[in-house]
């Protein structure tokens, strides 16, 4: 229905609401004055049947109790003259017929006995029938039955349907007329601005117009569109104008780009150049760096030889010839005794470290709870009697070389072991910090004499020292060592603290997968 | 509440299963005459009088018919009257039968009085009574004589004048 009425033009679209309109007012009254009119009917034919009975009971009051048949049946008689009562019949106050009045053919037997009193009133097919006490002085002395014919009513409501049709006939046939009327006033300055439209549309002509309609809304749109042509009238010569414009910017723009472009492929062959340079000096630079670490370590392993000989015969010497040495004598002894250990302390210390470049890695699953706590019974061992509280926390496990990994927390936690030499209850503390970069991150926090920040960034420097080796034993490789430990397993090593207030060093390392 | 004559005279002839005498009819005529005629107010004080003037035909009836039953709101009484001179403080007056040659007398005394008279000697109406009994086909019918009633200042209902033949003095007979 909806698809339907869409394609119809706006004429037959006025129209058509014109008569569902009107069809629907003409409709809903109607409706509402039958039912309104039928049960007007009904209840003024009982209103007015009450009325008859309460004059004829009136009128045969006295002919009731002077038991006067014959004057009640005249006063019956009556109502020849009453349209539709066809019947009529007075009962005394036992219900016994007194007298009765029927309308010639009308065929109605008044019943002998009455049993009802009423007053009531009911429909009996095309008749309605009444019963209405006659009372006197308040007593009831009698009752009265009418029964009157419907035909009268049913003539009236048929004469009512009919004007009803007609007068929705009529209504109709004018609402059409006047929709004719008025659909032409604004229908056609639609067609106009349809047609204007569509030649518009057809032809690319922005320079014709619609003739103006009349002021109400269709008037404003006719207006409206001219407006909108003069509009893309003025667009399009701005538009032209636009163009030319922007094809002039496009050119110069062009020339530039190439220009750029000439630049960024010259600057590209010197970026290629320098890397190629800088590839070779890398290269030699690895092979020079790789001779150096091949070179220490030979020498280290080298120096070791003729340092245990050193070391062999300074105690040797002790042992055998200490009676034949005078004070002087064994105290060189001891310094040069004293020398060779600290050398091979050093050289063992740098083996280690060049170790650390230079092995291949065995990746696995590292905890690094039982390692820590391993290194920390290691340390305790040598600890040489000196008490520290350890704290360690639940800490990760890890990807990484096994045997590396223990080297780092083994100078991590000698290192903290180291700096808290000088406070009688030093402790230290192994945790986890927040992850960096989706790294764990483990720290050693120690409450010794810590650093000053300002050279953190000499902390993990071969043979750097912030300590001086009388205050602090050390050969300055561990933190190096642990660096490089930590740089193989692609995590960084990073450090906080101020003097005297402890040092704490964090190491960020990459978490064991689930599966391994 | 006023039980009816028609009630008396039903649960009478209930009781004997026979229809209502004559007089017994005649005893509830004269109740209905009170309900449709209309006193002047200053006869409306004290009970409301029936006199019976003469030979009494009625019997129990009429006692029976006006026993309990006021009229106009006010309470009845039946009295049967030896002397003429108490008819005037009745509101109605039967005649009887036996009073016929009496009966000039009696209505030139009671002329102008608010006395409602009725009799069912032949011809009452018409020699100057108010209202006349008859019988017609075994039917208590009556006449009325509007003249003396109008004089008298008692009001006939309609209702009443139309059940009736109405009649006029004869003064030749």
């Amino acid at each position: 229905m909806r698809r339907w009425f869409g394609g119809q033009s706006i004429g037959a679209k006025l129209m058509w609401i014109a008569i569902l309109a009107s069809s629907t007012a003409l409709a809903s009254a109607g409706i509402v004055l039958a039912v309104h009119e039928a049960r007007y009917f009904r209840q003024s034919l009982v209103r007015r049947l009450h009325i008859h009975a309460e004059m004829i009971g009136f009128n045969t009051t006295s002919a009731l109790l002077f038991r006067d048949e014959p004057a009640a049946g005249s006063i019956l008689g009556a109502l020849k003259a009453s349209g539709d009562v066809y019947g009529a019949a007075v009962y005394d106050e036992n219900g016994r017929l007194f007298a009765a009045f029927t309308a010639p053919g009308a065929g109605f037997t008044p019943p002998p006995v009455l049993a009802e009193s009423g007053p009531a009133e009911r429909f009996e097919g095309d008749s309605l029938v009444l019963v209405d006490p006659i009372v006197f002085e308040g007593r009831r002395i009698g009752t009265i039955l009418l029964r009157a014919s419907l035909a009268q009513m049913h003539r009236q409501r048929w004469e009512f349907a009919w004007v009803l049709i007609v007068v929705s006939i009529v209504a109709l046939g004018v609402a059409l007329l006047m929709s004719r009327g008025y659909q032409r006033d604004i229908s056609r300055p639609i067609q106009a601005l349809a047609a204007t439209a569509r030649r518009v549309s057809e032809e690319r002509d922005g320079a014709v117009r619609v003739p103006a309609a009349g002021r109400d809304e269709v008037g404003e749109l006719v207006e409206a569109f001219n407006e909108m042509l003069a509009q893309i009238q003025r667009r399009d010569v701005q538009l032209e104008e636009a163009v030319h414009g922007l094809e002039r910017r496009v050119q110069e723009r062009t020339i530039d780009l190439e220009r750029e472009l000439e630049e960024r492929r010259r600057a590209e062959t010197e970026i290629a150049r320098l890397i190629g340079e800088n590839e070779l000096r890398l290269s030699e630079l690895t092979a020079l760096n790789r001779e150096i670490e091949a070179f220490s370590y030979s020498v280290s392993h080298d120096l070791r030889a003729p340092l245990r000989h050193i070391s062999g015969f300074v105690e040797l010497l002790r042992k055998q010839s200490a009676q034949a040495l005078d004070e002087k004598g064994l105290r060189y002894l001891s310094v040069i005794g004293d020398g060779a250990r600290r050398m091979g302390r050093l050289i063992d210390d740098l083996l280690a470290f060049s170790r650390t470049s230079r092995t291949e890695m065995v990746e696995s699953r590292v905890e690094l709870g039982p390692l820590v706590q391993d290194v920390i019974a290691e340390i305790g061992r040598d600890a040489g009697g000196r008490e520290v509280g350890w704290t360690v926390g639940a800490l990760p496990a890890v990807t990484g070389d096994r045997a590396m990994l223990r080297v780092m927390l083994m100078n991590l936690l000698a290192n903290a072991f180291k700096y808290t030499g000088k406070s009688a209850s030093a402790h230290i503390e192994v945790g986890v910090g927040p992850a960096d970069d989706g790294r764990a991150v483990v720290f050693v926090r120690d409450d010794g004499v810590g650093f000053d920040m300002r050279f953190a960034d000499k902390l993990f420097g071969v043979f750097q020292r912030l300590h001086k080796a009388e205050e602090f034993e050390g050969t300055g490789i561990g933190l190096a060592t642990v660096q490089r430990i930590v740089h193989r397993h692609g995590g960084r090593v990073w450090a906080q603290s101020a003097p005297g207030q402890g040092a704490t060093f964090f190491v960020s390392l990459r978490p064991a997968d689930a599966s391994t | 509440v006023h039980a009816s004559f028609l009630a008396a005279v039903i649960l009478a002839s209930a009781a004997i299963s026979q229809p209502p005498t004559e007089y017994e009819v005649k005893a509830a005529f004269l109740l209905n005459f009170a309900r449709f005629v209309e006193w002047p107010p200053e006869k409306g004080q004290g009970s409301f009088v029936v006199g019976v003037l003469g030979e009494d035909s009625f019997g129990p009836a009429l006692d029976r018919t006006f026993e309990g039953n006021g009229v106009a709101g006010r309470p009845s009484e039946v009295r049967r009257l030896p002397r003429l001179e108490d008819a005037s403080r009745t509101q109605i007056l039967f005649i009887g039968k036996s009073e016929e040659r009496r009966l000039p007398a009696i209505l030139a005394a009671l002329r102008g009085t608010p006395v409602l008279t009725v009799s069912d000697i032949p011809g009452f109406a018409e020699r100057g009574g108010m209202i006349g009994l008859r019988l017609e086909e075994r039917r208590v019918r009556f006449d009325i004589n509007p003249e003396p009633a109008a004089e008298s200042g008692l009001k006939l209902s309609s209702q009443l004048l139309k059940l009736a033949r109405i009649v006029s003095t004869k003064e030749a007979r």
